[in-house]
């Protein structure tokens, strides 16, 4: 067995103890790792029904059999249970240096189950064990837990945490690690929070194997040249970071400003990526054995915002800039910084803000339930609102939970823009028909990753599509979403694919374990674990009826602009796409479907 | 040709990539606490500054090492350790200055960046450094790379200030 | 005149974020831009026949593909945007 390190721990916070698994080699080979692995695992292991807040729920942290490897980008690991935020399975993925350093202490997996009675964290070093009280860190931001727990184990270890917002069980909260980096949607910090797991502290000093070593360099060196070779990966992503998508995105008229009420914003150039080089950004840095390093190490020297840290990125840039109307380079940079540091998904808070700028200009929020007028474009409401919601006290405590419930609470549930409770991120499907299919269908709620048709609707990769068509959206989402999924599952980062393909990263899958796997079915572990996450969703209670979207985006076209008038034509489509995937019109997987997957 | 293992710390992203091409090459598995090079990180300052061994001239480690074991490639210059002399007396450890040569517990012997000599001479983390924060060059071309540089600032400085 | 932006690395390789230009279809836009900045730039973006792989020319935010190509009309009130794309494989940003 190689890429895995074949042993899986699983913690019982409940009882406080311990126990170290032999990792089913089967299991492995059918759903690889990360995201594949661990949803596996989690829905084999829970009752779909659960509170996602009960001790009953499971949270797992799954790495992939390429991460901690050479396999470029490979230190992923993913973070996987029931979302608190939308009832569906959530997964969520970060960068970092987290992933492989729980490979280095000798696991593929950590499985959380329970509920501690006080705060507690998992200190791991090598064999080493230990739950370990946190009442000294409880309270304090993601920076200073990891600064003081860093100090209590070794200075090198690595954290992940969460932040006031996760303790306070927040629907935002995310989990951080290595200070910047988050595994941000579908609310996972407040799974850590109800469990009273404060945070993981992990160093390692093990090895991780591959099965055919001469072979796998060769397949991540070929893999490291043509990374090298492509203007994204080697130019525009390590020079601009994704933030360069701001101006690209809003020249094509659907990037959703004001809650998503327009969809072209006045101030996009000064949030841009290329304004970010030229003013904050420091320098740009990369996740562990990462060839792209696309992150932005930002500073604001000076002013009310000042501050230090890393970000803004596209999502979070557009989340809380752009969604709220604010063009304030300083203040979203700083309302990022402070997610960060209290542990909230960027998108879902960034959201949460606008949904009530709108319903506060609308006057459905009277202003003495916000404590303060909340208009869009107001850089000083951003901030403070932010800070308010991370640390759920006054008008944050309802905001925290994410628009969806803040516009439930004042009567207009319609104006919350995502799907499944979960926010929408920086692209309206109303302008690029595929992310209208992509956000409808996705497994976890409103999510640009899952299927992201933006390559053939902006960037033409492999093809180029017309984003105001529907016409063959459903074929490319399908063939995305699954590629996906398995890019998800063997630990690398997804934006490798800006210039390799699944082609390119399965030749190192197969050298790392050795497992006999071929290029078609990697795409079938892909289809394999779509399904499964559908199959779970399905036994929570979600059904065909949920791959909707909000009235505004079926309805009202587009204001102005380039794709003015237009709607997401998802009638148009999810028939098809339901074929497609071999679902019946209601969008339940066939008998046949599921027993060709190995799911029935 | 002297060769020189040129390490460009404003260019280093943090990767660590370096550290598990080194393990891998020279033990055949992923482990950056075996590398011979370290990336060492100051996150709130945002430095990263990649350090191995520098080949001194007169190797502290080579000199007081008792069967002679650390020898200097003629062609390159650089160091290595001869297994079959080296008895894990760990001299070598307590003299280096520079935390560049270390012994490893399970082989009982010390083991130090050789620019890859011990396998074919073809520096790992060379090919894996994505940004050119690790460059393996003629000494010449190194030193020259430098006047250049410098050159370059001068340039700038003299357009600026004349007329 | 149709205003032209330049995004991302385009700027860098034109010295500058925007031009007004004076053409009635995209080619010869193009080959306006090219006597204005220069002939190297002009190279850059396409071969004068053919946009260059990877540059993507968008007229009110649609892409020239979709219209008629480099034959493709200008108004005066057109606003023209010029980026690179040169992705490959199936991202996600």
């Amino acid at each position: 067995m190689g890429g895995w390190q074949g042993q899986i721990l699983r913690v019982n916070l409940t009882k406080g103890t311990f126990k170290k698994e032999k990792l089913n080699p089967k299991l492995a080979r059918a759903y690889i790792g990360g995201r594949g692995l661990g949803t596996k695992i989690l829905t084999d292991e829970i009752n779909p029904k659960v509170d996602p807040l009960s001790p009953n729920n499971k949270l797992i942290m799954a790495t992939g059999p390429l991460t901690g490897t050479n396999a470029s980008t490979g230190g992923r690991y993913m973070v996987i249970t029931k979302s608190p935020l939308t009832g569906a399975i959530a997964c969520s993925n970060s960068g970092g240096y987290m992933g492989a350093e729980i490979k280095f202490c000798g696991y593929d997996l950590i499985i959380f189950e329970g509920r501690a009675k006080t705060p507690v964290y998992l200190w791991l070093n090598n064999d080493k064990v230990e739950i370990r009280p946190a009442d000294k860190v409880w309270g304090k931001t993601t920076h200073e837990t990891e600064d003081r727990l860093k100090a209590e184990t070794h200075e090198e270890a690595h954290v992940c945490s969460i932040g006031p917002a996760g303790e306070k069980l927040a629907l935002t909260a995310c989990v951080m690690n290595d200070k910047h980096r988050a595994a941000g949607r579908s609310g996972v910090g407040a799974v850590m929070g109800s469990k009273n797991l404060k945070a993981v502290v992990v160093k390692g000093s093990q090895s991780v194997k591959v099965a055919r070593p001469k072979e796998f360099m060769a397949a991540c060196l070929a893999v490291v040249n043509k990374l090298k070779e492509s203007p994204v990966t080697s130019g525009g992503l390590p020079k601009y970071g994704t933030p360069i998508l701001v101006n690209v995105i809003n020249a094509h008229g659907f990037l959703p400003t004001r809650n998503f009420q327009q969809d072209q914003f006045e101030g996009a150039d000064k949030l841009s990526g290329e304004t970010i080089a030229d003013t904050i950004l420091i320098k740009n840095k990369g996740c562990f054995a990462c060839t792209i390093a696309c992150a932005r190490v930002s500073e604001v020297k000076e002013g009310k915002y000042k501050g230090a840290g890393e970000g803004p990125e596209y999502e979070s840039d557009w989340a809380l800039g752009i969604a709220t109307g604010v063009s304030d380079l300083g203040a979203v940079t700083k309302a990022n910084y402070l997610c960060n540091e209290l542990g909230m998904d960027t998108i879902e808070a960034g959201v949460s803000v606008a949904t009530a700028m709108e319903l506060f200009e609308k006057g459905y929020i009277p202003q003495s339930d916000v404590g303060r007028p909340l208009h869009f474009g107001d850089a000083d409401a951003l901030v403070w609102l932010v800070e308010e919601m991370g640390n759920r006290r006054g008008f944050g405590e309802l905001a925290a939970q994410g628009g969806y419930r803040v516009a439930e609470k004042y009567g207009h549930p319609e104006l919350f823009m995502g799907v499944k409770k979960q926010a929408f991120p920086a692209y309206d499907g109303r302008g690029a028909q595929g992310m209208a299919l992509g956000y409808a269908t996705s497994n976890r709620g409103a999510c640009h990753l899952r299927g992201y048709t933006i390559s053939v609707e902006v960037f033409g990769i492999p093809k180029k599509m017309d984003p105001f068509s529907t016409e063959g959206k459903a074929e490319v989402s399908k063939l995305f979403q699954d590629v996906t999924a398995f890019v998800d599952s063997v630990g690398m980062c997804l934006f490798t694919t800006f210039g390799i393909g699944a082609e390119d990263i399965f030749p190192m899958l197969e050298h790392a374990t050795g497992g006999g796997y071929t290029l078609e079915e990697c795409l079938k572990i892909g289809e394999r674990i779509w399904n499964l996450e559908r199959l779970f969703n399905m036994n929570a209670g979600f059904s065909g009826k949920d791959d909707t979207l909000p009235p505004r985006i079926l309805h009202e076209g587009i204001s102005e602009g380039p794709a003015k008038g237009m709607v997401g034509k998802l009638p148009e489509m999810l028939p098809e796409y339901y074929k497609l995937r071999g679902w019946d019109p209601a969008g339940v997987p066939s008998k046949a479907k599921l027993k060709e997957l190995a799911l029935a | 040709m002297a060769k020189v293992l040129v390490i460009h710390p404003e260019r280093c992203t943090a990767c660590r990539a370096c550290e598990l091409a080194c393990s891998m090459k020279h033990y055949g598995e992923f482990n950056p606490s075996r590398s011979r090079i370290q990336v060492n990180i100051f996150l709130e300052e945002a430095v990263y500054i990649p350090t191995t061994c520098t080949q001194c001239d007169q190797a502290w480690c080579a000199k007081i090492c008792p069967t002679n074991a650390i020898v200097r490639d003629q062609a390159t210059m650089a160091y290595k350790v001869l297994d079959d002399k080296c008895v894990g007396c760990k001299m070598c450890v307590l003299a280096c200055p520079f935390g560049s040569i270390v012994l490893f517990p399970e082989k009982g012997k010390a083991e130090k960046c050789d620019h890859c000599l011990s396998i074919d001479g073809d520096p790992e983390c060379v090919k894996f450094c994505t940004p050119k924060a690790l460059e393996y060059l003629d000494e010449d071309t190194e030193v020259r790379m430098r006047q250049m540089a410098t050159a370059l600032k001068l340039k700038e400085t003299f357009k600026e200030v004349t007329v | 005149m149709p205003l032209v932006t330049f995004l991302g690395d385009v700027r860098k390789a034109a010295g500058r974020s925007r031009i007004d230009v004076q053409a009635k279809t995209v080619g010869q836009l193009l080959a306006a831009i090219g006597e204005t900045i220069g002939p190297g730039f002009a190279r850059v973006l396409s071969t004068g026949v053919t946009l260059q792989p990877d540059v993507e020319v968008l007229v009110n935010g649609r892409n020239i593909e979709f219209l008629e190509m480099l034959e493709t009309p200008l108004r005066p009130t057109d606003q023209i945007t010029v980026f690179y794309s040169g992705v490959r494989g199936f991202p996600g940003g």
